[in-house]
């Protein structure tokens, strides 16, 4: 439906195929890409990146809520810090992630891993401190040790608020990487990104549209099939949502 | 419940009472608790309860009652050890309270069931924090599950639970680690009258069978008289105890039963002069209730409606 309103504008638009791309010719680019492997290795690469940054992010934030949480000490030292680092769209540290790292890819983990760690930690933070005093005082009136509490009780009763949380950081990380990617663009090693600014250099504006689909399908993708997926089980099992 | 039953229970009552003059298996000394409320310019000092003192013997089945705002929920806190008395002592078999443990285990309004858990995996939480293996969690479940008859839902999450049964679920949890006295905190008070009916006799069943010393908190007078041996009534504002009243009829009781009746109009009678307080609070200055509008007995012949009164 969409495509027909997008080859009628076309049509009707009288420009040339490389000023406005019609769907024809988009279509065939992404046919084409997908055929010859190098839309797909571009999205191996990217998908790679960004699961190495986004599980570093994963770890690191994970880590940094439990500490804001219960240590009052960091939380004053790191909470505003965090918070404004969060503010910073996360594109502004690849100039410094160029100058630690150099152009490659280790530059680019980096800002994925800005790019995401924030919410990542917020979303602990607040699932951390929204859990309900009778659960702690539940697992006080069994006796349970500190380990048995934040494995058993806190863990678990934080989970629907880290995964809305992990959802959010998934998108930035993706924004990230792509932002990224568009920068650090080099043959061979390129991902979706580099797809873009390549196609860009070469005025193929077919395929630059190709691989704009393919990255909003994946996005759309991942989080259909398992962040919507995820929170949704949670919510209904943790009687926060009808089924 | 059969005669036999009837008069079996009566003994158990009977023997409870004399065990207990040995040693208390809690006990408060003048306790007083005072909280802070409210923030900057209105900040003030509240005194939620103050020098109370009262023995719970063992295996008694001792209510707490009083209205709103009387501390008793503040009380079985500081008994269960989430909160440390201002001044005074709490303890339990002769040793002061230090903090909460497996040993007074508390019963919440709100069941405080794990939603992540499934039934019998709620029932074995305790289970798993004292270290049991997998099979004798498993059969001490079932065990408690059994006897709050829940088995057929072992399986089931709490969201698909009725609130009565949560509440079954959450008792089971409790008797499983096999507590010396069961804390209970309103425990039916978002019941529906019905559900509340079946959860009382279920609950005077489960104290006949496992003789638990049971501290059962509630602003209902008609719940403490139909469960409790003793009854600690509670004034509010401070928070400290009015008197202390047994209630030495056989279980499971009639409501018909003219004693029934008469304590329960005296116990309300003393209220009402609370709520006249509250009244004046919360309204016009020239509210006032009734003598008698909320104190007065049944006509002859009319049942108590249990539950629907509450």
């Amino acid at each position: 439906m969409w495509l027909l309103v997008w080859e009628t504008a076309f049509r009707l638009s009288g420009k040339e195929p490389w000023q406005f791309a019609p769907p024809s010719e988009v279509l065939s680019a992404l046919w084409a890409g997908v055929a010859d492997h190098t839309f797909l290795q571009a999205l191996g690469r990217s998908l790679g990146r960004i699961g190495c940054g986004f599980g570093l992010a994963l770890l690191l934030g994970t880590g940094m809520g439990f500490l804001l949480v219960h240590s009052r000490l960091c939380n004053w030292l790191a909470g505003p810090l965090v918070l404004g680092v969060q503010s910073l769209p996360s594109i502004c540290w690849m100039p410094v992630a160029v100058l630690w790292f150099g152009l490659n890819e280790r530059a680019i983990l980096f800002v994925v891993l800005m790019g995401s760690v924030g919410s990542i930690t917020m979303a602990t933070r607040d699932g951390l401190r929204q859990i309900p005093v009778t659960y702690q005082r539940v697992a006080s009136t069994f006796g349970a040790s500190l380990t048995q509490r934040l494995l058993w009780v806190s863990l678990p009763a934080a989970l629907p608020v880290f995964i809305s949380g992990l959802k959010q950081g998934w998108s930035f990380a993706w924004r990230s990487l792509l932002a990224g990617e568009l920068l650090y663009a080099v043959a061979g090693r390129e991902g979706m990104g580099g797809l873009l600014t390549m196609a860009r250099d070469l005025a193929d504006y077919a395929r630059m549209f190709a691989a704009m689909i393919l990255i909003v399908c994946v996005s759309v993708l991942v989080d259909r099939v398992i962040f919507s997926r995820l929170e949704q089980h949670v919510r209904v099992r943790w009687g926060l949502a009808a089924r | 419940m059969t005669a036999e039953s009837r008069s079996t229970a009566f003994q158990a009552v009977e023997k409870h009472g004399q065990d207990a003059r040995a040693t208390p298996k809690v006990r408060l000394r003048g306790v007083s608790k005072r909280f802070d409320t409210g923030v900057g310019k209105n900040a003030r000092r509240f005194e939620a309860v103050k020098d109370v003192s009262f023995e719970v013997r063992d295996g008694e089945f001792l209510a707490l009652v009083g209205p709103s705002g009387c501390g008793k929920t503040t009380i079985l806190n500081l008994i269960a050890g989430f909160e440390r008395p201002d001044e005074g002592e709490v303890f339990f078999e002769g040793r002061p309270v230090t903090g909460a443990g497996p040993d007074r285990l508390v019963i919440f309004q709100e069941h405080g069931l794990f939603p992540w858990l499934t039934v019998q995996r709620n029932v074995e939480f305790g289970l798993r924090v004292l270290g049991l293996d997998k099979h004798e969690r498993r059969e001490r479940a079932m065990h408690y599950l059994q006897m709050v008859h829940l088995t057929k839902f072992r399986r089931s999450y709490p969201f698909q639970l009725s609130g009565g049964m949560r509440q079954r679920t959450a008792l089971a949890r409790a008797l499983a680690v096999e507590p010396q006295v069961l804390l209970m905190d309103e425990p039916f008070a978002s019941l529906d009258p019905r559900t509340r009916d079946i959860l009382h006799v279920e609950l005077q069943s489960l104290w006949l069978q496992t003789h638990k010393t049971i501290v059962f908190v509630t602003h209902s007078v008609e719940e403490a008289l139909r469960l409790s041996d003793r009854i600690v009534v509670l004034a509010s504002q401070p928070g400290r105890v009015r008197h202390t009243l047994s209630v030495s009829l056989p279980h499971p009781r009639d409501f018909l039963d003219a004693a029934l009746v008469e304590m329960r109009a005296n116990i309300l009678k003393e209220f009402e002069d609370e709520l006249n307080i509250l009244v004046k609070k919360e309204g016009d200055d020239d509210w006032r209730l009734e003598e008698g509008s909320i104190s007065a007995r049944p006509p002859r012949g009319v049942a108590l409606g249990l539950g629907d009164g509450i």
